[in-house]
């Protein structure tokens, strides 16, 4: 280990190369749309834009900061995420403790863990959904996009598998001192559980932040969708369009903009890329534990 | 006499258990009812209760479909490379990064791969036409550098399965890449110390340490995949298939998006659903139980 | 059916005439045998509201200044505020509003309470692109509001599953004469495709079927540039399609170019859309047409397999791009705006996608021309499509109906009409489209060829922009800034369509005017083996011809036929032939 081999070295040298070329392969998509986006729409529509900006404008995103439905579907977005975290953590934190204990010490798990792994298989379909949705009172409501999905089944096993994880012996010392359930819960398992509640914050950030499809069947109106909903109405390719809206000549102006979608799709995911670093450093444990059964 | 104290506390257990519960059945269980419409002709003004029953006239329908075999062998073939890949190649990619000693180079490439999981397909689609090009593209460029026939990936019915395994991949081995990754972290460093007394060089640690320490994350990731057997991936291959390709890169969801949600027939989307649904129970609980046997290891 | 129609029809003349003549009394008495039994319980209440309307409706047509018969009751308002709900459709991008105007509360929805006292809810709205999932989701979660859009799948489903209402009677009692003229101007056939047993259960948001026509775009710089004309047969389209590939059009001394643009499922997205190029060949791919006295599908006639020779034959000689075939209209939109193409078939807004790269480079330039001619002397005949292809249906849960309606005479005498008021209810000085804004609105189909005409006229010299309205003069002054070197905001596109000489000059006088059109010869809803199959068909037909044009295996076209014959072709032919032949 302390001397290097040259085979040693020259794996080293092609596995620096190799990664950093491999990383690269994965960012020029994104740098393209950036230079897109800094771009004037008409070196875009030639074609001219590759990696790096031609005609260099802030327009883009000067026209997007003078969008309100933008900002609008933003905060909708960060409204979201701050409901939706803690309801979302606190409930599935309930259920995986129970889930988490032995068999022997709470015989109905076995058949509870089942009630959680058969919806991950087989799902009721939009329309039974959405009318259970409707008939639960939350169309238009941000808790449309919250309850259906509070409970994440993959979430609940992660934090399940690595509150089974931790040492026994802290839980059996609190339990012969006559600590409830609820005491070892926040007493003892959630202080060391912070890995693994960083790991499915992000989870539950990432999912909220990223699903689109739910905002436009539950929300009644365009200003009420969340960011991601709201991008989906502005970027998707304009293909079928043509034929809608053939009738209507006055509409037809609407031209694929370009750098206009760019900068959205780049504004879009930078929050989450943000969040990404500071929660990174808790990602490894709470994996490992989460997955591994100690 | 100790067990016996804490059974009778367990009640709060179950009301602990009770939120995530009720949303269950609320939000999972009661919309499972709507699966009756894949044996229905269904009629919304009627509901699902008094719809007409047709029994398996849905499931017919499908079955007799031309070229539904072939659809069906495209997408398992699809979705099961993609599962393997989305497995193997994260692996080996963590392995890689497992050697880094620089701290800073290992979590900027983790960070970097992770980027193209926030692209969407529309976009990347109109990029990959671009990149694939056998005339124009980089690739296609260097291929002919090489003196080799360019290959055309998108537009060749041979390649085209191959290529959205690989563009998936590409997409998505980040994530799997730091679930890894995390996990070799994890590994205790005593092992590798008393296999360095044993005289293992570093291919022989990775095999008989790493691998084994890695295996559970890896089986728990595999088996959760299987419940993705029959999902090809519609986003990306609705944006990059074309008729020149339909005879290997059709899939189940593009058929049932053509058949059936541009014309809403909710009775046979639903019986695919089911269909695909049942299957992936079968291969979970396979390879569940698979896991179970062979290495005594349990997910759930 | 059609016969059904007519009668029908002919009831609503006789209705509307004996109100206007005779006055309410005979009305009522027009109306009553009338009512369908479904609605007899309602009956009394309702004969009694109409009456007091009628009473009212004398003293307001006497009053109103337009003195014509359409100043009778449909436009008088109601006692108690109606109430209807709807959802909107808001188009493409966002519907913007004046200050402090909004959906529920603008220039519209004011006067229709103001003059009907009509109270519009909206229950949901969205962009086009959305909308067709969220009306599935409706229909299927029987979430139905009073009036709704739909497209023709959805309307023969709701149909079928009794979600929407009969309007036949409720059509022919409140129908104004202006509304009614519009929606039989192209001889009934948008009427046809709403109506079921012989029942009307929609109002059709009738098209013009010319729009669907294509034309052939051609890059007239590079015409210059090679000293050539503008083709008028297939043979100088051919020959023109050979000059741009070899004779580098855009003299950068690369062979970058390529005759004609082509994209992945050759037809159906109006832009680099072969339809035009298979009308060229006489051949109609996606309609059906009559022949021999029957209806056959275009897509299996032999004149088909012609225009896929020549489109080999093109292929092979490098004058298609040779990766057309992964190529979405998006991505050779992308080509064509970089330069690369000299031709490409289709609908007449086509330019609009490539304005931006007129401003990029103002030599860039394009004409619009008529399909080419097999054989010189007999002009091509263009495919048009059914152009009615939304419906507005009312729920079968709906109390005033006959409200719908009325908005709609509204919508239309106030947009369209004698008493128009397009600054108001049209586009607004200021730019605002006041038109997007109700919940159901009509345009005369052919209005936009009368405004490609006098726009025309006027950049001419021929007349005056007086003879111009507001629409029409928005269209002039963005055409004129075009023609002064001032590209942006689409003006070249607009001068590309309105223009002289623009696309819908060229449909107009070349296809319309002579009458080199081929309509679509089935124009009901889909049968029952058509929801089944076609889409597998279609699928077929595209893959086959595909591997065709790549392959030039012409045996494949004469097995495609026999294959869709097959695979549920013969079957919809025959239902097709009986619904022809009962029509």
């Amino acid at each position: 280990m302390h001397k290097k081999s040259l085979g040693m070295k020259i794996f080293t040298i092609f596995n620096y190369t190799f990664l950093t070329l491999l990383a690269l392969t994965c960012l020029l998509p994104m740098i393209n749309q950036l230079a897109i986006s800094f771009s004037s729409s008409s070196a875009v529509a030639a074609g001219d834009v590759g990696l790096f900006p031609v005609d260099f404008t802030l327009d883009s995103y000067k026209y997007m900061a003078d969008k309100p439905e933008f900002w609008k579907s933003l905060m909708v977005s960060l409204k979201r995420i701050l409901i939706a975290v803690p309801f979302s953590m606190i409930i599935c934190v309930l259920a995986a403790f129970p889930l988490s204990r032995q068999d022997h010490e709470f015989p109905a798990r076995k058949y509870y863990i089942w009630m959680f792994v058969v919806p991950m298989l087989i799902g009721g379909g939009l329309i039974p959904t959405y009318i259970v949705v409707r008939n639960t009172g939350l169309i238009d409501s941000i808790w449309a996009l919250v309850l259906p999905y509070t409970v994440n089944v993959f979430n609940t096993i992660l934090l399940m598998n690595f509150f089974r994880s931790l040492p026994k012996e802290l839980e059996e010392a609190a339990y012969v001192d006559g600590a409830t359930h609820w005491q070892v819960l926040v007493r003892i398992i959630l202080p060391v559980s912070k890995p693994v509640l960083a790991t499915v914050t992000l989870f539950v950030i990432v999912n909220h932040w990223n699903s689109w499809f739910d905002g436009l069947i539950y929300l009644n109106s365009p200003d009420h969708y969340p960011l991601q909903t709201y991008l989906q109405t502005q970027v998707v390719s304009a293909n079928l369009m043509a034929l809608e809206s053939l009738r209507d000549i006055r509409q037809i102006g609407m031209i694929s903009d370009r750098t206009g979608k760019a900068s959205q799709i780049f504004l879009a995911a930078v929050p989450v890329l943000m969040i990404y670093p500071f929660l990174q450093k808790y990602f490894t444990a709470g994996i490992v534990m989460g997955s591994v059964k100690g | 006499m100790k067990k016996s104290k804490r059974r009778l506390k367990n009640w709060s257990l179950h009301l602990m258990l009770l939120p995530a519960l009720i949303l269950l059945l609320v939000y999972n269980y009661i919309p499972l009812v709507g699966n009756v419409m894949a044996f229905q002709k269904f009629n919304p003004s009627k509901g699902f209760f008094r719809s007409k029953w047709v029994g398996l006239k849905n499931f017919e329908y499908v079955f007799n479909l031309p070229d539904i075999y072939q659809v069906i062998w495209n997408t398992f073939y699809i979705a099961v490379l993609k599962i393997i890949m989305g497995v193997v190649i994260p692996v080996i990619v963590a392995l890689l990064l497992n050697e880094i000693r620089k701290m800073k180079f290992k979590r900027t490439i983790q960070t970097m791969i992770y980027f193209p999981h926030f692209l969407s397909w529309v976009i990347l689609a109109g990029v990959f036409v671009d990149v694939l090009s056998p005339s124009s593209g980089v690739i296609g460029k260097a291929f002919t550098a090489m003196g080799l026939e360019p290959v055309f990936f998108l537009g060749d019915p041979k390649w085209f399965p191959y290529t959205m395994v690989l563009t998936d991949t590409w997409k998505e081995f980040g994530y799997g890449t730091i679930v890894y990754l995390a996990a070799l972290t994890g590994i205790d460093p005593s092992l590798y110390e008393a296999a360095v007394m044993d005289g293992a060089n570093r291919w022989k640690q990775t095999l008989h340490v790493t691998l084994p320490g890695i295996l559970p994350i890896v089986l728990l990731m595999s088996i959760l995949a299987m419940g993705n057997i029959f999902n090809a991936g519609f986003d990306q291959i609705f944006n990059m298939y074309s008729p020149q390709v339909y005879s290997t890169g059709d899939i189940l969801d593009t058929l049932v998006y053509r058949i059936g949600m541009l014309d809403a027939q909710y009775g046979v989307a639903t019986a695919i659903g089911l269909f695909k649904s049942v299957i992936s129970f079968a291969m979970l609980g396979i390879s569940y139980a698979l896991a179970y046997k062979y290495t005594d290891y349990r997910v759930f | 059916m059609k016969k059904t129609w007519k009668i029908t029809a002919l009831a609503t003349a006789i209705t509307i005439m004996s109100i206007s003549v005779l006055g309410c009394g005979a009305k009522d008495n027009a109306d009553t045998p009338a009512s369908p039994a479904k609605e007899s319980e309602s009956g009394t209440e309702k004969t009694e509201t109409e009456a007091t309307e009628s009473t009212e409706s004398t003293d307001t047509a006497e009053s109103a200044d337009s003195g014509a018969a359409s100043g009778d009751r449909v436009f008088t308002p109601y006692e108690e505020t109606v109430e209807i709900s709807s959802v909107k459709n808001l188009g493409s991008g966002v519907l913007e509003f004046p200050e402090g105007d909004s959906l529920e509360d603008n220039a519209w929805t004011r006067y229709l309470e103001e003059t009907l006292n009509i109270k519009l809810n909206w229950n949901w709205s969205t962009n086009s692109e959305q909308y067709a999932q969220k009306v599935n989701i409706a229909i299927t979660s029987n979430d139905i509001p009073d009036v709704m859009q739909v497209n023709s799948s959805q309307l023969k489903m709701m149909y079928d599953n009794e979600q929407i209402m009969d309007i036949t009677d409720v059509m022919s009692e409140n129908l104004a004469p202006y509304t009614e003229e519009v929606l039989n101007s192209d001889g009934g056939i948008a009427l046809q495709a709403a109506t079921f047993g012989g029942r009307l259960y929609a109002i059709p948001k009738i098209g013009s079927p010319l729009l669907t026509a294509k034309v052939l775009w051609v890059r007239t710089d590079w015409l210059e540039k090679l000293g050539m004309e503008p083709p008028k047969t297939v043979e100088d389209m051919r020959n023109l399609a050979e000059a741009f590939t070899t004779q580098d059009p855009d003299g950068n001394g690369a062979d970058d170019t390529y005759g004609l643009a082509v994209y992945k499922d050759l037809y159906g997205s109006g832009y680099a859309d072969l339809t035009g190029f298979f009308n060229a060949y006489n051949a109609y791919p996606s309609c059906w047409i009559e022949k021999d006295g029957g209806v056959v599908w275009g897509g299996v006639q032999p004149e088909v397999k012609e225009a896929l020779t020549a489109l080999n034959e093109m292929y092979n000689a490098g004058q298609l791009d040779p990766e057309f075939g992964v190529k979405d209209s998006n991505k050779v939109n992308e080509d064509v705006s970089a330069g690369r193409f000299g031709m490409m078939f289709g609908d007449f807004w086509n330019m609009a996608w490539i304005n931006d790269a007129k401003i990029n480079d103002p030599t860039f330039e394009w004409i619009p021309v008529a399909i080419p001619a097999l054989n010189a002397g007999t002009p091509a005949k263009a495919q048009l499509s059914a152009s009615t292809t939304d419906f507005y249906v009312i729920s079968a849960e709906c109390e005033n109906p006959d409200a719908v309606v009325r908005m709609l005479n509204l919508q239309l005498e106030k947009s369209y009409g004698e008493t128009a008021e397009p600054t108001v209810f049209n586009i607004t000085p200021e730019g605002f489209g006041v038109y997007q804004y109700p919940a159901v609105a009509l345009e005369p189909p052919m209005k936009n060829f009368t405004a490609a005409q006098k726009v025309s006229a006027v950049i001419n010299g021929e007349a005056q922009t007086d003879t111009l309205n507001d629409e029409e003069l928005g269209y002039y002054e963005m055409a004129v800034k075009s023609l002064d070197g001032d590209h942006t905001n689409n003006n070249w596109h607009q001068l590309k369509m309105f223009g002289p000489n623009g696309s819908l000059s060229v449909m107009f006088d070349e296809y319309w005017t002579p009458g080199n059109v081929v309509n679509d010869a089935y124009y009901a809803a889909p049968t029952e083996t058509m929801t089944e199959k076609l889409p597998t068909l279609k699928k077929q037909q595209l893959q086959d011809y595909t591997s065709i044009i790549l392959e030039g295996n012409m045996d494949k076209f004469d097995e495609f036929v026999i294959n869709w014959n097959k695979l549920g072709g013969e079957e919809i032919t025959q239902e097709v032939n009986d619904w022809y032949a009962a029509r």
